[in-house]
């Protein structure tokens, strides 16, 4: 191996289950723009089976993916953007949390992405079966 | 006297905060992520359905259209930087942050 180049597949190791975790709303912070540049370089482990890579949106989470954002007059980028294209870096696994959805009056046809809803007990068996939550 | 909140409603009890402790009659400007509380129809409408019945309440356009939010509760009024501008010359500010 080169030097400084990415390792390769572990010694049979099962891939590490890893959970972007996004609980903040786009454009008032950068937590979520941040949590994007994690998922973009998380699709290169999982490329190299070392992690197995799914989102989350939970709480204000949720804003980050409903259509119709236009952050030109900010001076921003819309980040609702970037979400549809993130299967073409091997992130393909969304899911968003029910509750935190019908209480900011959204529905899945108000969203950039077709996450599976989750109710409260498949977020915790969600959470449960991850071997590390990254939240953002 | 201008009340002006910039955090989600969601979050913190900011909202539900700063209204128990402003004065009746006081504007309040909502802007970055603030705006989420004009949105109709959310968990949140009742607090801001409050807010109207004794304050004015402003929300900033930029802010609404940087986060999509194209169905707000009646009687905010959607103000311009310009109107940003104006309240904050015709009232000493207390940020609500």
């Amino acid at each position: 191996m080169e030097h400084g180049e990415p390792r390769g597949e572990p010694s049979g190791a099962p891939p590490r289950k890893v959970l972007v975790l996004m609980r903040k709303a786009p454009y008032g912070s950068l937590y979520n723009w941040e949590g994007l540049q994690v998922l973009l370089i998380m699709g290169a482990y999982k490329m190299q089976g070392l992690v197995d890579i799914a989102v989350a949106f939970v709480e204000d989470g949720v804003f980050a993916i409903t259509q119709g954002q236009d952050p030109s007059s900010l001076g921003m980028k819309a980040m609702a953007k970037t979400y549809p294209a993130l299967p073409d870096f091997e992130v393909d696994r969304f899911y968003v949390d029910g509750q935190s959805l019908a209480d900011r009056n959204l529905t899945l046809d108000d969203l950039v992405i077709k996450p599976e809803i989750l109710d409260v007990a498949g977020m915790a068996r969600l959470l449960a079966e991850q071997d590390a939550i990254l939240p953002f | 006297m201008l009340f002006t909140v910039n955090k989600s409603p969601y979050l913190r009890g900011n909202l539900e905060g700063c209204l128990r402790l402003a004065p009746a009659g006081t504007p309040l400007l909502l802007y970055e992520d603030g705006v989420y509380a004009a949105a109709a129809g959310t968990r949140v409408e009742g607090l801001l359905r409050q807010a109207l019945a004794s304050h004015p309440v402003y929300a900033v356009e930029a802010d609404l259209k940087a986060r999509g939010i194209a169905r707000l509760i009646e009687g905010v009024r959607v103000i311009d930087y310009a109107g940003f501008v104006e309240l904050v010359e015709q009232h000493p500010v207390v940020p609500w942050l």
